[in-house]
């Protein structure tokens, strides 16, 4: 159970476009949000929409793609 | 050296000194049977403590003994928790309880309850300031050994469900003399104060299963009091299900099991997988119908509008009508205007000298064509062009007048 150090590379980055999947998944929850109020104009509601489709696809994407990575820290007491 | 002679207040210092200086007569458990015990008007208690070699005084002051009175009986056997003191004026050597036992509980429990009692009281373990964990961590932090099982089982528990998070693995020594102070350096290490850009959105602090005397890290107080001081939510995983330290009870949330504290920091994927598309569908199903209810409006306005139009037909039957007039009163105008005509020219045509010509007379005219109306406009010679109804003729002026 060695654990490695995969400080860097750009499959382990969390952020999509600059975005958590936190950020993205509460935007989306936004839009549905929006989208059940209902008091929008079919144009805005149709935009909203698109943009969830967006949001949704980068939130998969997130999930799936990505591997996990773990830091050690150093040792305290004794040094590295 | 000569002899000195001492004041007792002196000798009775110096006993204090000694006897309260020993760490020895600190913070120990003694085993023994009540005897004596009397409760003072002011709720102090005062006892001997004795068994079949020995007996010591005992005091068991009011705010520390409120919550012991059903144990306070003579004959009862207890375990006592204090410290060994000696008060000068007196005389007396007496042990300064504050915490007591029935006596077939073992040291290791008793102490527990002791130490839970001590930091309850405290507000270590209150309920109100349990701290909500993330729901979707992108730090977790980790305190724990390096080398055991648990670290591993997080991991691969994590790596599963929510590999977005990365792992932050502070390690420490979970059991031994260093593990207590070793822990709690740990955890501040992990979530440093004033440095809020270090810190894990959570962190699991514990170890695999062991002994009770393994595990007994975790009920010391710096561990204790550095997760009470942890500015992230802190969750416990502690031995096994059964084991129950007090890391436990002032962390955040608890889990049975470091494996089980995987699975409470993060969401499954899989499972937050399956909300985004229900989010998606539940989208698609308001946005479907909202254009309904924006078809159902437009059908409506179209309904109205018509429903508001003027009605037409009398205007198209006055425009017919006021055509036909029209149409009429041209005709009208055009056959009378075609009769005028007619008479007029009748009238030209009995003034024309083609009619004269069809009576039978002659047109004599000049060479250019000018109408010769006088004898007195010839000369000899002259050619003059004579016109008849059917024809000409042209003739040569032989004798002028």
């Amino acid at each position: 159970m060695t654990p490695k150090d995969t400080s860097s590379g750009p499959q382990s980055e969390l952020a999509l476009e600059g975005h958590t999947f936190e950020a993205l998944y509460a935007r989306l929850e936004e839009v549905a949000q929006r989208l059940e109020a209902g008091d929008l104009t079919l144009e805005d509601s149709v935009r909203l929409y698109e943009e969830g489709m967006v949001l949704a696809e980068q939130c998969q994407s997130l999930l799936t793609d990505v591997e996990q990575r773990i830091e050690v820290l150093r040792q305290r007491a004794n040094g590295d | 050296m000569p002899p000195e002679v001492r004041a007792v207040w002196q000798v009775a210092r110096y006993l204090r000194e000694r006897v309260e200086g020993d760490a020895a007569l600190r913070d120990l458990w003694i085993g023994g049977e009540i005897s004596n015990l009397t409760t003072a008007s002011s709720g102090h208690q005062y006892f001997t403590l004795k068994d079949n070699g020995g007996a010591l005084r005992c005091v068991f002051f009011r705010n520390n003994n409120m919550a012991h009175r059903k144990s306070m009986l003579n004959g009862a056997s207890l375990i006592a928790h204090g410290q060994v003191s000696f008060y000068p004026e007196r005389g007396d050597l007496q042990f300064i309880v504050d915490f007591v036992q029935a006596a077939g509980v073992g040291a290791l429990q008793a102490e527990f309850e002791r130490r839970r009692a001590r930091f309850e009281a405290e507000g270590l373990f209150d309920p109100a300031r349990k701290r909500q964990l993330p729901r979707f961590p992108r730090k977790i932090g980790v305190v724990t050994s390096a080398k055991g099982a648990a670290f591993h089982d997080i991991q691969t528990v994590l790596e599963r469900r929510w590999p977005l998070a990365e792992l932050m693995l502070q390690p420490a020594a979970v059991q031994g003399e260093e593990a207590a102070v070793d822990i709690a350096d740990a955890i501040r290490s992990l979530a440093p104060h004033g440095q809020p850009q270090r810190w894990p959105d959570v962190m699991i602090v514990g170890r695999g299963g062991g002994s009770a005397e393994d595990l007994w890290a975790f009920n010391e107080e710096p561990v204790l009091r550095a997760i009470f001081g942890c500015p992230v939510p802190v969750v416990s995983a502690v031995g096994h299900e059964t084991d129950t330290t007090l890391a436990d009870l002032v962390a955040d949330r608890r889990a049975p099991t470091p494996s089980a504290a995987a699975e409470l920091v993060a969401p499954d994927r899989l499972e937050v997988a399956r909300g985004v598309d229900s989010l998606l569908a539940t989208n698609r199903m308001r946005v479907t119908r909202r254009i309904a209810v924006a078809r159902q409006a437009l059908d409506r306005g179209v309904s109205v509008m018509d429903r508001r139009l003027p009605d037409t037909r009398p205007l198209h039957r006055g425009v017919t009508a006021r055509a036909d007039r029209m149409k009429h009163a041209t005709g009208r105008y055009v056959s009378e205007a075609r009769e005028s005509t007619a008479s007029v020219a009748a009238r030209l045509r009995t003034l024309s000298p083609v009619a004269t010509l069809d009576r039978g007379y002659a047109l004599v005219a000049h060479e250019d064509g000018s109408p010769l109306s006088s004898a007195q406009g010839t000369a000899p010679g002259e050619l003059l062009g004579i016109r008849w109804r059917d024809g000409s003729v042209s003739a040569r002026v032989e004798d002028a007048g």
